[in-house]
């Protein structure tokens, strides 16, 4: 199938492009053309390179991915939920799209199965439906119209054997939808088989050739590392081109597809999708408080919680342009009623979400925020311990040992002699105990920060009718902080390089989808490092990290 | 595209589709994926009640070989040819019988209904005055099930006998207390395995058809994939166990029961019927045979018969009186009445009755091929059990366990041993281990049941 729109790219790339386009011809090839060494064009003058880490090259879509392939597959304004019913994935990363641990059991074979033949059936309704599914126009011949779905659904062009293969599975579908007709019944068959392939099931990258120590991905490949990354979906139809007509391979082409794609909503939805998993906002919905013990709790608070997070992310994110710093920092955040309770705001709130300004000194950022705070406690209390052990482990990226087996409860406080929460656990975990190697400098100091807000994030200003002690020292990198409360820590932490290169290192396995390797050190110090010094939006660094040559590269050598 | 693929679909068509038998998959298919990838294992216990006529009891030995130790198929067949197990002849190199397992919780009431609930469970029981206590732990079929059918997935549970009786089903438990309902109906349990509903057969046929036409492309393409030599190691695993889900898939959907047996299947009329209880257990015995085979389910149970199996089972074309008074000498459920003459010949009988429907069963599986290599008995331990050692007194701490098949070569068969009246729960931990279900840090499970019973495994009956 060649394009006139195709040709016409053709005719205004270099030699390069010309090379590679001929070797692709007209139909695809699993193997992409040979191009050059992609090269950053934010590493600067005379800075070593920075390789690629080892990945999968048959990466899995994770359940987001589907669901999110299948919406702009179809071209529906929502997702379907066609997955909601999909066995859930037996992960163990931060993030769910770490493509090359997820597997294909005879469940999700039989849920991919099923899934495949309602998209099927959604895509081939009528005609108009099979338009969209073709990429909005629908070509004239079948086989036109097979090269079209293939091309959308396996992120390429078909090879010749795929079309032959896929035509004579068209010319079935008659037999088996006997009430469509034949166009629609044909194309209802290849698509089930289409949505059932490991093409589409899988992101796969086959490319070989080893250009300076490096091998580039092909367009296709690329366009597919770089949709799933950003968007957590396909490509579209602008990115599809631009890799058929070999602009994505030349830098100023890829950046204005990375910039277009970063100003989707579709960058917004991965986004939030990164942070919800990062910051656990699944556990928002177990959150349960004693309404005797925290009468402004109630179970649409749930709800309220992950809408604070989600529009102040978008807000910060994207309306605002801000960087890590932001996030952190921020004195404004989203309250509807149900939160504005637990602030204790004084005004008039309603069920709407409207921004305020937290301008009390007590609260600031991501951390200061209820469903965080909540999440992270007891049913009771506030939770010190696990409040610091997610800074160290998910914020600052902290090299914190697992915690020794059979670690014994807290001791029940003495009702004679009363004492805080942190003397309690200073005197169990702190300096001179057998936590302290730990507790006494990483956990404690980061949990402790935080003391001010109880088991719901509401602020207290004494705990057990003692009052509250929020300051403590941090080391970052070596580096003593102090600080005193959470809004300080968080200040401390947008300023230190440890909570940047962490940000920056969830970012490179969320957006390759894989984790991190050894040779990611390099990209991520740097980019950790532009990200503090340049105080640049989270959407630079995005930017930065897939205009890397370790985005657009695999290692040159065969992994085992 | 390779022109091979197509052909063999073609061909598939050609011949009907999705009727095609298994062997003919088996010659086509490349099973090096599928070979390579965990394997299949598979569980049956068959149950039978009212004891048998064995050492110990008035009757004197009927049912074991005359030796403990390694049988061989000259020991069953002429030494032994008078002796129940005798009839299992042909098998004696691929069975492990274990005699004299112990039942260790009272059975203060009804013999019967409390030592019901011990044989899958190796638990105690509610107890009380009722005909019906429950175990007070899950069976064994739903352990192995969990592991092998995938988490959540219910074994087959199987009964043939009435639904109203004195002590009904109570072989499976799928949580403490919690006894799972028996599929009495043959035909029933074949409609809930194809996934047959109100759908003409033309349609299900056309399904069937359509999806193997797809699964075809499918499966070619994984093929073509992880033969690509880029691949990792990791990932030629992943997209090999891809295939072999795909393979599994197709197997269960194309894969269907024989024909005559389909229509001996549906010829059942009235299945808890007590003339045609013989054909009930072998119709559920092709079904687990077919289901073990098509990857539709890898546990199956089957009870002959109530707790007390009151079933006049006919014999050399004589109708005889209920087996339950039989197994009490006298024309009685209870300890009153008059006695039945040669009841002791007669319950030997209807033990070589029960063994011969057993048998049945280990030819139907000896009959499907496996891919990896031998036979779908191979692959299995399919099991046959009494919940009582003998008709009076009712023992229970000699109750029989016969296991054919090695389970893929983890049971140590070919031989008798006496188990010397040692709790049940070693002969499920067997088991257990036999279905390559071991302890988080690799070592054999040894503490299936209740935790106050001496742990371990039946001893000398794995090998590893």
């Amino acid at each position: 199938m060649c394009h006139l729109g195709t040709m016409s790219a053709f005719m205004r790339t270099g030699p390069l492009l010309l090379i590679a386009v001929l070797a692709a011809g007209c139909e695809g090839s699993l193997v992409g053309p040979r191009v050059e060494r992609p090269v950053d064009p934010n590493l600067p003058e005379g800075a070593p390179r920075e390789l690629p880490s080892a990945s999968s090259r048959a990466a899995r879509l994770s359940h987001v991915e589907y669901e999110n392939t299948a919406r702009d597959f179809l071209g529906a304004q929502a997702s379907l939920g066609i997955t909601s019913s999909f066995v859930t994935d037996a992960t163990s990363t931060t993030f769910s799209n770490n493509g090359g641990d997820l597997n294909v059991t005879a469940t999700q074979w039989t849920d991919y199965q099923t899934a495949a033949e309602n998209l099927a059936r959604l895509a081939t309704l009528d005609t108009a439906a099979l338009t969209a599914a073709a990429g909005g126009t629908l070509p004239g011949t079948d086989r036109e119209i097979i090269a079209a779905l293939g091309r959308r659904a396996f992120r390429r062009a078909l090879t010749g054997d795929e079309l032959d293969d896929y035509m004579t599975l068209f010319a079935d579908g008659p037999t088996y939808y006997a009430t469509l007709t034949p166009r629609l019944a044909g194309a209802r068959l290849v698509l089930e088989a289409m949505f059932q392939s490991p093409y589409f099931l899988y992101r796969i990258e086959l490319s070989t050739q080893v250009t300076a120590e490096v091998i580039p991905l092909s367009a296709a490949e690329l366009a597919t590392r770089l949709s799933y990354g950003l968007w957590a979906s396909m490509p579209d139809d602008a990115l599809l081109r631009s890799a058929e007509d070999g602009t994505l391979l030349t830098a100023d082409g890829y950046t204005a597809q990375v910039v277009r794609l970063l100003a989707d909503p579709r960058a917004k939805a991965a986004t939030q999708s990164f942070h919800a998993q990062l910051l656990e906002q699944s556990k928002y919905a177990d959150i349960t408080r004693s309404t005797t013990l925290f009468p402004e709790f109630n179970a649409t608070l749930r709800e309220s919680m992950r809408q604070e997070q989600v529009r102040f992310l978008d807000d910060v994110l994207f309306a605002q342009q801000g960087g890590l710093a932001a996030l952190f920092t921020t004195q404004s955040t989203y309250v509807d009623d149900n939160l504005a309770r637990v602030y204790g705001l004084t005004g008039t709130f309603n069920s709407t979400f409207q921004k305020v300004q937290l301008s009390d000194g007590k609260r600031g950022g991501l951390f200061t925020q209820i469903g965080f705070l909540a999440a992270h406690s007891t049913s009771t209390a506030s939770d010190p311990i696990h409040r610091g052990v997610f800074l160290n482990h998910r914020i600052l990226c902290a090299p914190l040992p697992a915690p020794p087996n059979n670690v014994p409860p807290l001791p029940s406080p003495d009702p004679n002699v009363p004492k805080t929460l942190r003397q309690r656990i200073t005197e169990f975990t702190g300096a001179g105990t057998c936590g302290a190697g730990c507790h006494s400098t990483m956990i404690n100091p980061a949990g402790f920060a935080f003391e001010h807000y109880d088991a719901l994030g509401r602020w207290r200003d004494t705990d057990n009718n003692l009052p509250v002690n929020a300051s403590d020292t941090y080391f970052f990198d070596g580096t003593a902080r102090s600080f005193n409360g959470a809004l300080e820590l968080s200040t401390a932490m947008a300023e230190e390089q440890m909570a940047h290169r962490c940000y920056t290192q969830h970012w490179v396995q969320f957006l390759h989808g894989r984790g991190l390797g050894a040779q990611d050190t390099a990209m991520v110090n740097r980019v950790g490092k532009t990200s503090k010094d340049d105080n640049v939006p989270v959407t630079t660094i995005l930017r930065l990290l897939v205009e890397s040559e370790s985005f657009k590269t695999r290692p040159a050598e065969v992994t085992p | 595209m390779s022109i091979s693929r197509w052909s063999r679909r073609r061909f598939l068509q050609g011949l009907g589709g999705v009727s095609l038998a298994l062997p003919m998959f088996e010659s086509l298919w490349p099973k090096s994926a599928f070979a390579q990838a965990m394997r299949h294992r598979f569980l049956v216990v068959v149950k039978a009640g009212n004891g048998i006529v064995q050492e110990g009891s008035e009757a004197g030995e009927r049912f074991w070989p005359r030796s403990v130790g390694a049988i061989t198929i000259n020991d069953l067949k002429v030494t032994n040819a008078d002796r129940t197990t005798g009839i299992l002849g042909d098998y004696a190199p691929r069975l492990l019988m274990v005699k004299k397992v112990r039942l260790p919780f009272p059975r203060n009431s009804c013999g019967h209904a409390e030592a019901l609930p011990q044989v899958l469970t190796a638990m105690n029981h509610t107890g009380g005055t009722s005909n019906s206590p429950l175990a007070l732990g899950r069976s064994v079929d739903w352990l192995v099930s969990d592991k092998l059918n995938g988490m959540g997935s219910a074994p087959l549970t199987f009964m043939a006998g009435p639904t109203n009786t004195y002590i009904g089903n109570g072989l499976s438990w799928s949580a403490p207390q919690q006894r799972a309902s028996a599929e009495r109906s043959p035909m029933s349990a074949y409609m809930r395995l194809t996934g047959l509903s109100s759908a003409p057969p033309e349609v299900q046929q056309l399904v069937a058809n359509r999806r193997k036409s797809v699964n075809d492309l499918v499966r070619a393409q994984l093929r073509d994939l992880s033969s690509q030599p880029q691949l990792s190691t990791k990932d030629k695993q992943r997209l090999d166990q891809h295939l072999t889900a795909v393979r599994d898939m197709e197997l269960q959907m194309s894969c269907d029961l024989e024909a005559d047996r389909i229509a001996a299947v549906q010829a059942i009329s009235g299945p808890e019927g007590n003339d045609i209880r013989p054909e009930v257990v072998r119709r559920f015995m092709d079904l687990t045979a077919w289901a073990f085979n098509c990857r539709l389910n890898h546990v199956a149970t089957l009870q002959v018969g109530p707790g007390n199996d009151g079933t006049q089972y006919t014999i050399n074309g004589t109708k005889l009186p209920s087996f339950h008074w039989i197994s009490h000498r006298i024309y009685a459920d209870g300890s009153d009445g008059e006695a039945i003459p040669d009841a002791v010949e007669l319950h030997h009988q209807v033990d070589r009755l029960q063994i011969g429907m057993y048998k049945y069963l280990l030819d139907r599986l000896e009959s499907y091929a496996s891919p990896y290599g031998g036979t779908l008995l191979d692959d299995s331990a399919a099991c046959w059990t009494n919940d009582l050692g003998d008709g009076p007194p009712h023992d229970a701490s000699n109750t029989p366990w016969i296991i054919a098949g090695s389970a893929g070569g983890t049971l140590r068969t070919g031989q008798v041993v006496d188990h010397q009246k040692k709790n049940i729960n070693l002969v499920l931990n067997t088991l257990i281990n036999a279905m390559g279900i071991r302890k988080t840090d690799g070592s054999q499970t040894d503490d299936f049941g209740d935790a106050t019973l001496a742990k371990g495994v039946v001893a000398n009956s794995l090998t590893s």
